[in-house]
């Protein structure tokens, strides 16, 4: 079977605990060597603009990052992202996040196809700063969520 | 409205190298009559590195910015140079000097246009006759023409830095003797497509002529004729900036100390070897001495840090970063007020960016704007819309020398010493920056980093007198304080890339602006 390129975004800041989720995924992830070849893995970290490269050549990207909607936490969520991204209005780099990232993905690339972009997110509550510990909860989700980046990277339907 | 004596606090994101920055300032009837800029965040990166092996600088200091990470790489991978007395091979420089250029370009058009412009959008001139022409080209986020360009520019420049150093930022292909990474034909070719397509760019949208005629002005003359010569000019990007901001009187505003410092930039791949005795740039170093108006040579010795007014170990006086020591002591009281350094050359105050980088480098056009103007926010800015063209001039000549250059090493392979002292510094895109290095018994002993942000943004000495961007408040008149956009403009033309927030305290709230 002939995949096309999938792209694999970690988000978050390892350092302040349960923000460094999509970083624990990652960590698993190249742990456990479940990636077939034609995904790469990328710490996206707390790149915000600077992430756009990592758009780049792929077909299908699937972002994981921590996420705040108001569920429970530990919950996972599966986010097909289409269409614009509306931009926050921060005017700072360092205040970039993934919402200004994604929304900025259409002036990085104007005559481009865009990749299909999936987030699979997984619910915090308050960050601790200056840990690299997870809450039990969240950390319980790294695995059900490494399955699910699994699945998204190997299903055919991409 | 513009109250009488009140207090406004303005937090803002920077500190040693880069974290949070508060700017508190006094004003009389909506005129500031004082300020204090405190880095209220310390990360200890001088820390971090102590006990190291000296090759731990090249991977760690290039994560103190993740804008400017190759001008960290560059200014550690000089300092063990030095240290280690070890030459270079002249294709190393000039792969070092085009993606510095590199990151040039791209930081100069991010800060340009999706971090200060946006301001140029603000409500306060909803009136102003080009206020609808501005928003189409610069509103916030990524709505202007320009903003979106940006984007797709700012990203597509990097690419030399990729083709060299295989990511950015953080990436560490620079090694005392040279770069990692081999020369071939392929990567000139992808790199002269970049830099042909940034030209491109730059020629269509920004500047709305060729660089060969832009470069062609020489004075303010010539400036003011070049605007009014075609609609092209004029509608460009910088034909609207130079015209709209002028209106609203930012070249008024801004000014801070009169004094100039450039550390000179891009070695002169043949010279820049052992003993490193003379700063050999292709855009040589100089200070600025603003009252007597004339430059004076750069000499690395002159330059001092004072703790007085920082939360640091004091030792009584000023010392030379070599001699420097960043051990953090906050204590409740006393004078001090911030993690930044006073950072001195000469025992003088002085600001740091491309103003006056291009004004030590003598480039004609600026100069010829900042004798008639002397430094001020327009000017600020303006030299970040006139410092690619002539990056992208000399990124041209760069490949053209690597093609001349091709089957010649990039690296020549290095003996490490055991003790050794070393200073790297090259102007990164918001000013000078400096990696001192003392290595003994093979570990780092000392190591400090002094950022232009730390020039710029100091706190008072032990003499009283203010940093730069303190200075730079003084007499400023805010129209309206609830929007506060004059401050705004001031900070921006300093390129404080972070995050800013306001904070208006008053007695019954406290009122947070984003700028």
């Amino acid at each position: 079977m002939n995949h096309a390129l999938v792209h694999v975004l970690c988000f978050g800041n390892p350092w302040h605990g349960d923000d460094g989720f999509g970083l624990h995924v990652l960590r698993r992830l190249r742990d456990e060597r479940r990636l077939p070849p034609h995904v790469h893995a990328f710490d996206a970290g707390t790149a915000g603009l600077n992430a756009i490269p990592l758009f780049e050549g792929c077909t299908k990207a699937v972002l994981v990052d921590a996420v705040k909607t108001g569920a429970k936490i530990g919950q996972l969520h599966r986010l097909s992202i289409t269409g614009c991204v509306p931009a926050v209005d921060q005017q700072g780099m360092h205040g970039s996040g993934v919402e200004n990232l994604l929304a900025a993905l259409p002036a990085a690339y104007p005559n481009s196809t865009m990749p299909e972009l999936v987030l699979i997110g997984a619910e915090i509550g308050q960050i601790a700063p200056f840990t690299t510990v997870l809450s039990p909860a969240v950390a319980a989700a790294i695995t059900q969520a490494v399955n699910l980046v699994t699945l998204e990277c190997t299903s055919r339907d991409r | 409205m513009t109250g009488g004596l009140r207090k406004i606090r303005m937090g803002m994101e920077v500190n040693r190298v880069e974290g949070d920055m508060e700017i508190q300032v006094e004003l009389e009837c909506g005129v500031v009559t004082d300020a204090w800029c405190s880095g209220t965040m310390y990360r200890g990166y001088e820390q971090i590195l102590t006990g190291r092996d000296p090759a731990d600088a090249l991977v760690i200091t290039p994560r103190i910015c993740g804008i400017c990470s190759t001008s960290h790489l560059y200014a550690a991978t000089s300092a063990l140079e030095m240290a280690y007395a070890t030459p270079i091979a002249p294709n190393g420089t000039r792969i070092r000097n085009l993606c510095l250029m590199a990151e040039s370009l791209m930081s100069d058009a991010r800060h340009t246009f999706l971090m200060f412009a946006p301001d140029l959008c603000n409500a306060a001139y909803a009136d102003h006759p080009l206020y609808e022409q501005v928003c189409k080209l610069f509103a916030a986020p990524f709505r202007g023409r320009i903003a979106r360009e940006t984007v797709e520019h700012s990203n597509r420049i990097l690419q030399v830095v990729i083709c060299f150093g295989g990511q950015w930022p953080h990436s560490t292909y620079m090694m005392p003797g040279g770069v990692t990474c081999p020369l071939d034909a392929a990567r000139l070719r992808e790199c002269l497509g970049a830099v042909e397509f940034y030209r491109a760019w730059y020629e269509r949208s920004i500047l709305g002529c060729a660089t060969e005629r832009w470069l062609a002005l020489r004075s303010v003359e010539d400036f003011e004729e070049w605007l009014e010569e075609d609609p092209s000019h004029r509608d460009s990007a910088v034909g609207v900036f130079a015209r709209y901001g002028r209106s609203i009187g930012l070249h008024k505003t801004g000014g801070g100390t009169p004094h100039l410092l450039s550390m000179g930039c891009y070695y002169d791949p043949e010279g820049w070897q052992p003993p490193f005795r003379d700063r050999l740039c292709l855009l040589p170093s100089g200070f600025y001495d603003g009252e007597g108006k004339r430059i004076e040579p750069f000499c690395e010795g002159k330059i001092s840090e004072d703790v007085s007014h920082a939360w640091y170990l004091d030792p009584g006086r000023p010392c030379h970063p070599w001699d420097s020591r960043t051990v953090p002591a906050r204590r409740a009281g006393g004078p001090q007020y911030s993690y930044a350094k006073a950072t001195r050359y000469d025992d003088r105050v002085v600001q740091l960016g491309p103003l006056a980088d291009l004004v030590v480098g003598c480039d004609p056009l600026i100069t010829s704007l900042f004798q008639a103007q002397g430094p001020n926010t327009w000017l600020r800015q303006f030299a970040r819309f006139h410092r690619p063209v002539r990056v992208l001039e000399s990124m041209r000549q760069t490949v053209q020398e690597l093609s001349a250059h091709l089957g010649e090493p990039t690296f020549e392979p290095c003996d490490p010493k055991r003790d050794g002292d070393g200073c790297g510094l090259i102007n990164a895109a918001r000013g000078s920056l400096g990696h001192w290095v003392k290595i003994r018994d093979g570990t780092i002993e000392n190591y400090q980093v002094i950022t232009p942000t730390t020039w710029n943004g100091s706190p008072r000495d032990a003499a009283g007198r203010r940093g730069h961007w303190e200075e730079s408040f003084i007499g400023l008149e805010l129209k309206d304080l609830e929007n506060p956009v004059e401050l705004y403009h001031v900070v921006r033309s300093h390129d404080a890339c972070l995050v800013c927030t306001v904070h208006f305290l008053r007695p019954d709230k406290v009122t947070t602006f984003h700028v």
